[in-house]
């Protein structure tokens, strides 16, 4: 190893497997898989670096003095919330407004299934205290803050056990003083407590969705503070030297002691690297409208993104919880390779939303699964290759798909063993292709005018047909599909999202009090990227502001120049983006203004991919059955590693990658650019697949 | 002509994209409106129904609405007999005598056309903020005609051939008074009809007319059997049950009672209301529509959570309902009350006679609604308000092997509904918030609890406000029933603290006067039990002292549960819990 060399690396911790990515200074890039240690991840961590280093040829510790950045994607605080593992949490709130947490604004999920319980709650009501204080909704103390009362119920919790204390009082947004407060008195009687202030965490309207992302903060926040602080000392004792920063759900990163404060930026950031993966590699092919498809085992998730900017949202949900920090908008669906297919009591098939998992998994994992799942439809149609599959690892029990379908499906609908496997595979198509629309036609994009960034293991299998059904003709597959996220994290910037209320009719609000909350959000953002070594002119500031007609529930976000507002441009730029989204809008009507919102983004240097490498052989494909709308076809099966920049050819034919399979249809042209990632096109004139219909 | 023949798997993919399709109408229903009654009480439907009317997939945001369109539809092309439509019509109606439930829920149906034919229908149905009348939120407890309601809208068109309309969207929205929100959504109805309308055009050209055509009728075909299937596993019989309201608002000292027997023959059941009490002068009265619509509910939430909702789901079941009764009432007796109060008694009515046949299936009562509607103008603002209470939620009903959901109610929404938050409350009406927050002891004792209600508080702060009250659950009889052995909900408390400090406990169902700084104080209705509450387990009501939802007094006397404190713990005295639960056994 030269003392010119150096790594950038991308670790996503996933709940099977940890995907590596490891650049290095030629700009090639390096992939490891290993399996995820769930009782302490930052072992499966370090295996992975292990065996990076390996790659590049250097003990451990001689390697890591060269890494210079790793960017760490964890779903430790996501689990911890979903298997309700987070640590026992106090949750402090306004005096007569005990239950507003609990409650969940006293929806049931599922109107016509009574035999259900509610989502367990994140604070049980017994560490529910509260304190008399109160803000009015214009901002005015109308009761101060009992301090003995508030003394009382710290002392409470502490009695209690809790290890950390939610705060959130109503309107606090408004006029931070009594969180303030009860933060000094926190610190002098508690202050071994982890403590998430709503002021701090989300200062912005509508109590429950503030309070339950305060609560998810504190809930999570210990168990992150400490995973963070023993991988930091791994890493420092393996000989790391360079940043470690930490992915979030705004597909941002940041500072490992950002994120301990800021724990809930985490819990949706599972596939956060996605779309950040899909803008590079949608750009570096010229593409910036891009929907990007990640589908792997039991999930599908799918985003939209607009000239090179992805879509937010402040809807999030974590196992029932709100979450209303901005997180990357990504729909999941549940279809993947796993997703089972089922006849009704009427006998009409269904495939998912169920899922056989990774265990037992498939019928032809041969791992004891007994229900026929897409992945056995795929096999069964030749998609893929029994021999073929995880590069060859792992040899596929086609005999064992071939019943489970025949036996569950084929015979009780009176169809043939094919068009069965067939009908499973178009189902779940159809079931991702309804996912799609929802995030493009339903907000008013036209998903035909986007290429479709394909990722996941399964995802290549199945995109050229969800493609089709929606008349997407152009496709980009990248030659790190598989470990896509991980791939996005090495590429995300220091990325920071703040928000202020101020509301009013656009025009009425005096100018100087926006500037006054911009200058406090900017003065909050500049420091944080400071102490993330951004200094004040290598930071990018945007601005926006949350707006509906006077009257609506439902804001939308109009972004801005500068922080100096221009009434008038907003209101135009409203009404544009309304009519796009909704197909009306109201002119003349007055326009209200809710949250104002800063991001601040540091830019972190890019890895440079480099171009793919030729090979000097001639491509040598295999032949195998394929069935394509309903017909057996002998089709090319090529490797991977064999075909060249510039190789262009038309399907039907298969590529067969070591951890993903690419599906190229009949009437579909598939051209391998500079960097070695597969495009594919399809004929936009082409038919609709025939249906059988006699009268 | 023979039925065409279509494969199974297209069946499946056409079926799919027809519910997704009405997916997609509902987020932008709920993206789009301006009253929170959309956008936050998801009081609405979207559906798509074929060129016979029949109705081919729906996503029903609330469960009162679950079986409501079809009958608006079929007075809808009964008055067009299928002339005069054309692509590009927009038509809107509201008369409860023509296919509709009460007058604020308004449909709106685009046919849709393909190679010159009417292939289908793209309908919403939603709850506006106002359509006239003398009420406020729409809700008149003083009128015993429909005409005193509000604007009755037979079938028009809103757009003709694409054109605007103008001279019927003056004439209505001269007629309300909440205008801003009013003319947004029904715009915000429209854009989801208009997104219905070309989402099935698209399938069209994809799958062609025969394709789609053969897949629906065998989609329905199998729907069918699918509600067949589970009607068949109910025991044969006729099952009785009753239920009650309050009052109708004009004659205070009658509690209307609804009777149904719900009769089990084989794959079909019968719903017959023969018996139940003759229509009301006052507007608690059901039309024929909503009657059917809630029974559907009831039924579907004991046994067809999993199924779908069209045509043929719909078919097995039958409705005989006396006209001129409180359940399919005459022109022109007031309906404004039965979607969100009548509703409940209908439920509930149903629940009790299918206690005995499917109890394992059945559920208790929900805290029924009891709370007011006001409207008034917003001193902050300058603006007219119109406000639903939908945070006076009461808790569910207890079911075998499950606790009643917290202030989850009322049965007409069943929890599909958000209740407002307490900042957007005091930001979007003129009232000051002092309290909200469960209510112990409110859900009935059961070996599974009832759902908790919940208390609050909140101050006027506006010298124009004029309030109606709207709802049932006050009387021994009407409040949420238990079963086998579960206890009922609480009674609900609804009263007014004026400036002096009096209270004044306010009627149901009537106008109630309230001044500037008047205080409002409710509690909630919680729901019933299930089973015998000395045969829950002592754990649980434990917790449940311990989170605060039952007092130690309740544990000991309803659930014969003995709790003592240790310092901050409390714990179970087995020694007496197993004497006092044994001592009711003997006794």
């Amino acid at each position: 190893m030269a003392a010119r060399d150096h790594f950038d690396i991308g670790i996503d911790v996933g709940g099977t497997f940890t995907d590596c990515v490891m650049i290095d200074a030629a700009g090639r890039s390096f992939v490891e898989k290993t399996f995820t240690t769930p009782r302490d991840p930052s072992e499966g961590v370090l295996a992975g670096l292990e065996k990076l280093a390996t790659k590049a040829n250097a003990p451990l510790a001689d390697f890591l003095r060269c890494v210079r950045r790793i960017v760490h994607g964890t779903t430790i605080t996501t689990n911890a919330v979903l298997t309700g593992n987070g640590v026992k949490t106090g949750f402090v709130t306004t005096q007569g407004f005990r239950d507003v947490l609990l409650m969940r604004r006293g929806v049931r999920e599922n109107q016509f299934n009574s035999k259900i319980d509610p989502p367990p709650p994140l604070v049980p009501r017994s560490l529910t205290v509260t304190v008399a204080e109160r803000v009015d909704c214009v901002g005015a103390e109308t009761v101060p803050l009992d301090r003995e009362s508030a003394r009382r119920a710290i002392r409470d919790l502490k009695e209690q056990g809790v290890e950390s204390v939610a705060v959130s009082f109503l309107f606090s947004f408004l006029n931070p003083k009594h969180e303030a407060e009860i933060a000094e008195l926190l610190k002098e009687d508690f202050p071994e407590a982890y403590i998430s202030l709503s002021t701090q965490v989300l200062p912005q309207l509508r109590a429950y969705e503030r309070h339950s992302t305060t609560a998810l903060n504190a809930y999570v926040g210990p168990l992150l503070d400490r995973y963070l602080r023993r991988l930091t000392e791994r890493l420092e004792k393996a000989g790391f030297s360079g940043r470690l920063l930490i992915m979030q759900s705004n597909g941002g990163v940041m500072a490992p002691e950002t994120a301990a404060r800021f724990a809930c930026r985490t819990l949706l950031s599972g596939p956060a690297g996605g779309p950040v993966a899909a803008i590079f590699y949608g750009g570096r092919a010229g593409r910036g409208d891009v929907i990007a498809m990640d589908m792997g085992g039991t999930s599908f998730d799918v985003s939209l993104i607009k000239a090179g900017e992805a879509s937010f949202t402040t809807t999030g949900d974590v196992g029932g919880h709100a979450m209303a920090f901005p997180v990357l908008d990504i729909r999941t669906v549940g279809a993947g390779g796993g997703s089972i297919a089922w006849l009704d009591d009427g006998g009409v098939l269904h495939v998912g939303p169920a899922s056989a998992g990774a265990d037992p998994g498939p019928i032809c994992y041969g791992r004891g699964g007994k229900a026929p799942t897409v992945t056995d439809a795929d096999l069964v149609l030749g998609y893929l290759g029994a021999d073929d599959f995880l590069g060859g690892e792992f040899r596929l029990d086609i005999d064992g798909a071939r019943k489970g379908i025949q036996e569950r499906i084929a015979a009780p609908l009176g169809l043939d063993l094919i068009t069965a496997a067939e009908g499973i595979h178009r189902i779940v198509n159809a079931t991702m292709a309804d996912a799609i629309r929802l995030v493009s036609i339903a907000q008013g994009y036209d998903p035909r005018q986007c290429t479709l960034v394909v990722a996941g293991g399964a995802g290549a299998v199945h995109a050229a047909a969800i493609a089709r059904e929606l008349g997407i003709t152009s496709l980009l597959i990248p030659r790190e599909a598989s470990v896509f996220c991980a791939a996005g994290m090495l590429l995300s910037d220091l990325k920071h999202d703040y928000v202020r209320t101020l509301s009013g009719e656009l025009g009425t609000i005096p100018p100087e009090k926006i500037a006054v909350i911009y200058a406090d959000m900017s003065t909050e953002a500049l420091h944080t990227l400071a102490e993330e070594g951004i200094g004040e002119r290598e930071a990018q500031i945007s601005y926006g502001v949350d707006l509906k007609y006077v009257g609506q529930f439902h804001e939308v976000t109009i972004p801005f120049a500068s922080a100096s507002t221009d009434v008038e441009r907003l209101k135009s730029d409203f009404a544009a983006r309304h009519l796009k989204l909704y197909g009306y809008n109201l002119p003349g009507q007055p326009v209200e203004a809710l949250h104002w919102r800063l991001t601040a983004i540091g830019r972190t240097e890019r890895p440079r991919f480099a171009r793919a490498a030729s090979v000097s052989s001639k491509p040598a494909p295999t032949k195998r059955d394929v069935v394509f709308d309903g017909r057996k076809t002998s089709t090319d099966v090529y490797r991977g590693g064999e075909l060249n920049p510039g190789a262009s050819f038309e399907g039907p034919a298969i590529i067969e990658e070591p951890t993903t399979t690419i599906v190229i249809p009949p009437a579909c042209r598939l051209a391998v650019n500079e960097f070695g990632d597969y495009e594919l096109t399809l004929a936009s004139e082409q038919a609709a697949p025939t249906i059988a219909a006699a009268s | 002509m023979n039925q065409p023949h279509c494969d199974p798997i297209s069946v499946a993919v056409i079926s799919n994209r027809l519910a997704a399709i009405t997916r997609e109408m509902g987020q932008i229903m709920l993206l789009t409106s301006r009253s929170p009654i959309f956008s936050e009480s998801r009081d609405f439907v979207t559906a798509i129904f074929d060129g016979q009317g029949r109705l081919i997939a729906q996503t029903s945001y609330i469960p009162v609405l679950l079986g409501a369109i079809p009958f608006a539809l079929q007075a809808i092309r009964d008055r067009y007999h299928g002339k005069d439509l054309h692509p590009g019509d927009v038509i809107v109606a509201n008369d409860p005598y023509l296919g509709n439930s009460h007058l604020p829920d308004v449909t709106i149906a685009r046919p849709v056309f393909y190679r010159g034919e009417l292939v289908f229908w793209a309908v919403t149905k939603g709850h506006q903020a106002d359509l006239g009348g003398a009420g406020v939120a729409g809700y008149n407890p003083e009128a015993t005609t429909v005409w005193e309601e509000g604007l009755r809208l037979p079938p028009m068109k809103l757009y003709s051939q694409g054109e605007y309309q103008r001279d019927l969207w003056d004439f209505i929205l001269l007629n309300v008074k909440s205008r801003h929100l009013v003319e947004g959504d029904l715009h915000c109805q429209i854009g989801a009809a208009t997104r219905g309308e070309e989402a099935v055009l698209e399938l069209l050209d994809r799958y062609g007319w025969d394709a789609a055509a053969a897949a629906i009728e065998a989609y329905i075909a199998a729907t069918e059997k699918s509600m067949s299937a589970a009607i068949k596993k109910i025991p044969n019989g006729i099952y009785a049950g009753e239920s009650f309201l309050d009052n109708d608002g004009v004659e205070m000292e009658k509690a209307p009672g609804i009777r149904v027997a719900v009769k089990v023959e084989d794959e079909t059941l019968t719903f017959d209301f023969a018996g139940s009490d003759p229509q009301t002068r006052g507007f608690v009265n059901s039309p024929f529509a909503n009657t059917a619509s809630v029974c559907f509910q009831a039924l579907f939430a004991c046994i067809g959570a999993a199924i779908p909702i069209n045509f043929g789901s719909l078919r097995p079941i039958r409705i005989v309902a006396p006209e001129g009764s409180i359940v399919n009432c005459r022109a022109p007796a007031p309906t404004t009350a039965s979607t969100l109060v009548t509703c409940a008694a209908i439920a509930e009515a149903i629940w009790i006679a299918l206690a005995e046949a499917i109890p394992s299936q059945t559920q208790s009562g929900w805290g029924r609604r009891c709370a007011p509607m006001s409207a008034g103008t917003n001193p902050r603002t300058g603006r007219r308000f119109v406000c639903t209470h939908h945070n006076c939620k009461g808790g569910s009903g207890a079911t075998e092997g499950y606790d009643g959901w917290n202030h989850t109610g009322p049965v007409s929404n069943m929890g599909g509904s958000r209740a407002t938050d307490p900042e957007i409350f005091e930001l979007a009406y003129p009232y000051r918030l002092f309290e909200y927050e469960l209510a112990p002891d409110t859900g009935g004792a059961g070996q599974w609890r009832g759902g908790t209600g919940a208390v609050l508080r909140w101050r006027v702060e506006s010298p124009d406000v004029q309030c109606v009250t709207v709802g049932s659950g006050m009387l021994e009889q009407t409040r949420a029933f238990g079963l086998f052995g579960g206890k009922p909900g609480s009674l609900p408390i609804m009263r007014v603290v004026g400036g002096d400090g009096a209270s004044r406990k306010l009627p149901l169902n009537q106008f109630s006067e309230v001044k500037e700084g008047d205080v409002f104080e409710l509690v909630s209705q919680g729901g019933g039990g299930f089973g015998d509450p000395f045969m829950r387990s002592p754990e649980r009501v434990r917790d449940d002292v311990v989170n605060g939802l039952v007092s130690m007094e309740k544990a000991a006397q309803e659930y014969g549960v003995m709790l003592e404190r240790r310092g901050r713990e409390i714990v179970i005295d087995r020694d007496a819990t197993a004497k006092k639960r044994a001592a009711r056994t003997k006794a």
